[in-house]
């Protein structure tokens, strides 16, 4: 079976022959290692991807249910080759990173509140990034990281 | 290797082998863990009949009465009063019906469901986590399966497995039921049951049977399944009741973490002020038995008490009658107790 869909902005297509994760399909034959595997259950949010805008566990998803829609990965947001998107860019500044290990997930999950809603309660944010797991920052900083974000898409608007 | 089937109705969906995925956030996992014994998989995402959301037509009026006379021919040709539509009235519906499809994140958003059931579009829109909200479904919810940690571990053959033993009945039964209703201790892990068992609603299976929530959730004994659907059934919609404008409601949970976990001990009330004194009222309490439950004796002592304080306390404090919790999960009388108590607080507050 052929799986046909839009990563980035780029048609791709993979073969499949059953019910391959779109995270193995994504890490694997699409080369797109920016989407980590932490707990492979939904429960730590490092897979966390956009699919029609909206956050998805690349972990729990089959490659097969993205067919004919929109996958936003990590390495889709940066505007061009050596620039950072502004959610990125906050989390660089506002210390929203460590390890790194969870940081694309918590990126995805924030751009995809932002989309929602551009400029949210510290609240809202809290509750957009239940499923995303740190273990190293203590998340204040990237609570602080999405205001950034909110800040910072202000201003290129 | 296991074979994915994508029916497009519901038809093709009864009739495919294999075990159903609809968000999959369940499925998925137990396959990833090697506990599901089922190798196809018949993926539900391409049904659009099952993602459907609705009123429904009000019953038709028994007229065998008083048979209405046949409008004269006078009538029939006459201009003035052309009969205009009368206005959608939600509370004179047949109820509202929700596609087992649809998933929590929609039914968290549904107009239709934040102003006429809010207390189920409240807590949808709030469970579990962002992620999993926008794929997991309402059928998938009910029919989850436990999360014990010896049910989710591939080494353990337990009664629920059909196997001959319970490994939390001696072992760790931290988070496991207080009341003794069958030979597994694991509890119901779904919230939505919960809510929907308080709401009256019946779940429709393929074919047009409707059955009750309570019938549906059966009464936990058989530790093989958690739920009385026949093997390979289908479940196509919820249905509820039509809406109480009146009514007010509270949920509250007792959990580890804020949220993003399931409860250890989760409460949900719906109730309606005459006056001061509560009229109808209705109880449910999750994550303290191998279903849910509606907790009648708390129902029954505050139906027309006054909504004071110490009335609601003494109700609370029957929430744990005929409870028998483990040596592990002794702490869970107590919180199911406080749960009860701050969702009818809530409840009685406007509602949260
Ligand atoms: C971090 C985290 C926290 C969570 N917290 C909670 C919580 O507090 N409360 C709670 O209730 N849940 C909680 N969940 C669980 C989550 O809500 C469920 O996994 C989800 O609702 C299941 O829906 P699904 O559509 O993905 O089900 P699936 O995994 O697709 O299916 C589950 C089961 O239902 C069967 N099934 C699905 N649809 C049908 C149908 N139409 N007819 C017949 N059988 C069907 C499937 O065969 C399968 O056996 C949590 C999950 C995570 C990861
Ligand atoms: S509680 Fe139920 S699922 Fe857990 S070990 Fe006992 S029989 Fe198995
Ligand atoms: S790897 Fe997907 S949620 Fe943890
Ligand atoms: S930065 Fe290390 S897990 Fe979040």
């Amino acid at each position: 079976m052929e799986v046909r869909f839009t990563l980035n902005g780029r048609e791709v297509s993979c073969s499949l022959v059953g019910s391959e994760l779109l995270l193995d399909v994504l890490r694997g034959p699409l080369g797109h290692r920016g989407t980590k595997e932490g707990c492979g259950k939904g429960e730590c949010g490092a897979c966390t991807v956009q699919v029609d805008g909206h956050p998805f566990n690349a972990c729990l998803l089959p490659a097969a249910e993205v067919e004919g829609r929109a996958v936003t990965t990590i390495e889709g947001l940066a505007p061009a080759p050596g620039e950072l998107s502004p959610e990125q860019q906050a989390f660089v500044e506002a210390g929203g990173i460590q390890c790194g290990f969870c940081t694309p997930g918590m990126i995805m999950a924030s751009k995809a509140l932002l989309d929602a809603d551009p400029d949210p309660a510290d609240a809202d944010i809290r509750h957009a990034l239940v499923g995303n797991l740190c273990r190293c920052t203590g998340y204040a900083q990237i609570i602080e990281s999405v205001r950034r974000a909110a800040a910072l898409r202000g201003e290129g608007s | 290797m296991s074979v994915v089937r994508f029916p497009v109705t519901v038809e093709e969906a009864a009739a495919s082998p294999g075990e159903y995925r609809a968000g999959g956030t369940d499925v998925m996992d137990r396959r990833a863990q090697g506990i599901t014994p089922i190798e196809d998989l018949v993926d539900l995402t391409r049904v659009p009949a099952l993602r459907a959301m609705d009123w429904l037509p009000a019953p038709p009026i028994d007229t065998s009465e008083s048979p209405e006379e046949p409008p004269t021919e006078e009538e029939l040709t006459s201009e003035a009063e052309a009969p205009t539509a009368p206005a959608f009235d939600p509370v004179a519906s047949g109820g509202f019906t929700i596609g087992a499809m649809v998933t929590m994140a929609q039914m968290g958003r549904s107009e239709d469901l934040r102003t006429w059931y809010p207390g189920l579009a409240g807590v949808a829109g709030a469970g579990a986590t962002p992620q999993i909200r926008a794929v997991g479904t309402l059928a998938g919810n009910l029919l989850q399966r436990p999360r014990c940690w010896y049910f989710r571990h591939p080494e353990f053959k337990c009664f629920k497995k059909g196997g001959h033993l319970c490994y939390s009945r001696s072992d760790d039964h931290s988070l496991h039921s207080i009341f003794d209703l069958g030979p597994s201790r694991a509890v119901h892990p779904s919230t939505l049951a919960m809510v929907l068992l308080a709401y009256d609603a019946d779940v429709e299976v393929r074919g047009g049977e409707h059955r009750s929530m309570e019938a549906f959730l059966g009464d936990g004994a058989d530790p093989l399944r958690e739920n009385t659907l026949e093997d390979g059934a289908l479940v196509t919609a919820i249905v509820l009741p039509p809406p109480r404008p009146a009514e007010r409601w509270g949920y509250k949970r007792a959990i580890a973490r804020r949220r993003a976990e399931w409860p250890l001990v989760e409460a949900h009330v719906r109730l309606e002020l005459e006056g001061a004194s509560i009229g109808r009222v209705a109880v449910a309490a999750g994550a303290v038995a191998p279903v849910p439950m509606r907790l009648r004796n708390v129902e029954a002592s505050l139906r027309g008490k006054k909504a004071t304080q110490a009335n609601l306390e003494a109700a609370a404090n029957l929430a744990a009658t005929g409870a028998s919790p483990l040596p592990g999960n002794a702490y869970k009388v107590a919180m199911l107790k406080g749960c009860v108590l701050e969702a009818l607080e809530r409840a009685v507050g406007g509602g949260s």
